[in-house]
């Protein structure tokens, strides 16, 4: 059992960040929500709809968008392609759809790579094009696995401020994250896992001063800037 | 794009139909037939290409589908002699369910690449079968269509001009369909299933019913080219229509041509076609031998050009004009 006894709520619009040991449960939670795994308890609510049973195309046109950890871009088809296809999500004219994916990459920082194949990006551009696929969907709810990860300082820095527009833009996100002073700066709330099990939730400055937290992740007293 | 792009265009495929309209009646019976199988397999490499070029749903079993086209319209018309132009129609929708039920069983069992190849043979195999041992299909005798002479509304005529022309239309037909797809949401759709189904669904695809759709598709078209085929050889039994043979030339095309491209299927054909005939001209004395030449180019092109012959003229032209 990956994950058991998780339950919280997200609230409209928040930023809420979920941290933990590797293996704790995290992704195990996205592919729950998005309906890539099945529950075999509980249930999962957006709004007063419950999602559990649904497929994850199904979980999508809801509303939920999901990037995956180990990016996973369509690497024979262009940049443009990639987030056209998301678009198709909920655009059925060809020329909007064109528009509104330009728009995106645009948004991104992808524009100018909008011919290329999506194989021959770099990681970062891979990340920020996950990132342009999944809003393509116009989801209400983002989940974000470790969209920073393995991008260099810069990177990240222009990636944490799209996130913070996005959220600005009134989606509800989700993001899973390592590194702390990211987590923490981004974060209205922050949930961690350990071994499949919820061990703490609050407000940034709480869960850091958590001495469960300190002992099962953070390892040291983490102090805010 | 150079401003007369546009013109430039025009002219060229004006001079592509006039020449496609002319070229049967300039040239003797025999290049009419060789131009007839060109377009015929370019016709059904364009039809398989929807659901293993697209889709990336490797089919090794569409003679399934060819052979439904086949013997639907052959035996509507030698037992209660219905046209077979609406033999065709009913084969086509029969081909077209036939893809419904082995998608719906392959799909829906999560069968992927060899594992749907080997499924889709097997279907094939088991018509075969099946015809092999029917008296209603008059087993590993065939069946003979009754001759007609000129009748064209019975879909035969003495002149292959006739069939030249069906086939061309019906191959800008498929072409038409195939660019339907190409440019919209199905084309992307079914591209981003061949990529990676579960990105594919994280985007909102419903991919069990977009390989539904185009294998719904692709047997529907593959069936009417199993009509055509009894018509003009008017003979068929079940090495010839449900054979892996059969199966094989179907998807030998989009293969070298260029899959999951509009027109691959189209210069697979055009290229394969008169190589057959050449080795074949050349070769046939000694027996076997210019199926080894063709064999050892059909390895050579799929090692050498991994993208058919469309993908690396696009890239050559892509590298030229940009």
């Amino acid at each position: 059992m990956a994950v058991n006894h998780v339950s919280f709520q997200v609230r409209e619009g928040e930023i809420l960040g979920l941290i933990g040991p590797n293996g704790s449960g995290k992704t195990t939670l996205f592919n729950l929500i998005s309906g890539f795994f099945a529950p075999d308890t509980g249930s999962i609510y957006l709004g007063d709809e419950r999602l559990v049973g649904l497929k994850p195309h199904q979980i999508c046109k809801r509303g939920i968008g999901r990037t995956f950890q180990i990016v996973r871009p369509f690497p024979h088809l262009s940049v443009m392609r990639n987030v056209r296809a998301a678009v198709f999500n909920r655009e059925r004219e060809i020329n909007q759809a064109n528009r509104r994916s330009e728009s995106l990459l645009e948004f991104v920082g992808l524009w100018s790579k909008r011919k290329e194949l999506a194989g021959s990006l770099t990681l970062a551009e891979r990340k920020q094009l996950e990132l342009a696929r999944c809003l393509a969907t116009q989801p209400r709810f983002l989940l974000l696995d470790e969209v920073m990860a393995g991008l260099n300082p810069v990177e990240q820095k222009q990636m944490i401020e799209l996130v913070i527009k996005i959220g600005e833009g009134g989606i509800t996100i989700i993001v899973i994250e390592h590194t702390m002073q990211i987590i923490m700066t981004l974060s209205d709330r922050i949930i961690v896992l350990c071994f499949g099990e919820m061990i703490a939730q609050g407000v940034p400055q709480e869960v850091a001063n958590d001495p469960n937290v300190i002992k099962s992740y953070l390892g040291e007293k983490y102090t805010f800037a | 794009m150079s401003k007369n792009g546009i013109p430039k265009i025009l002219f060229f495929w004006f001079g592509l139909i006039l020449i496609a309209v002319l070229l049967p009646f300039l040239l003797p019976s025999y290049f009419v037939h060789v131009l007839i199988m060109i377009l015929f397999y370019g016709y059904l490499g364009t039809s398989w290409n929807i659901l293993g070029g697209y889709a990336g749903q490797f089919s090794f079993g569409h003679a399934a589908f060819f052979g439904i086209g086949a013997y639907t319209s052959t035996l509507a018309f030698v037992n209660w002699q219905t046209s077979p132009w609406i033999g065709m129609v009913f084969g086509g929708l029969l081909g077209g369910l036939l893809g419904l039920l082995i998608g719906s069983l392959c799909f829906h069992y999560g069968l992927r690449g060899p594992y749907f190849a080997l499924a889709t043979l097997a279907f094939a195999e088991l018509l075969r079968l099946i015809s092999l041992n029917l008296d209603l299909t008059g087993k590993a005798m065939g069946i003979l269509i009754p001759l007609k002479g000129n009748a064209p509304l019975s879909f035969q005529h003495e002149s292959k001009i006739f069939y030249y022309f069906v086939i061309l239309l019906m191959l800008i037909g498929a072409l038409w369909v195939t660019r339907r797809i190409d440019g919209g949401k199905i084309g992307d759709y079914l591209a981003a299933i061949r990529e990676d189904e579960d990105s594919a669904e994280a985007i909102g695809v419903n991919t069990f019913a977009y390989k539904l759709l185009g294998i719904l598709i692709s047997g529907f078209l593959t069936a009417l080219g199993g009509t055509f085929y009894a018509q003009y050889f008017l003979y068929i039994d079940p090495p010839v229509t449900f054979g892996v043979g059969t199966s094989i030339e179907i998807f030998l095309r989009p293969i070298v041509g260029g899959m999951g491209t509009v027109y691959g299927p189209i210069i697979g054909a055009l290229v394969l076609g008169p190589l057959g005939e050449v080795t074949r001209g050349i070769l046939g004395g000694y027996h076997g031998v210019h199926l080894m030449i063709y064999g050892a180019i059909l390895v050579g092109v799929i090692i050498f050009l991994p993208k058919g012959i469309y993908g690396w003229l696009d890239g050559f032209i892509r590298g030229h004009t940009r």
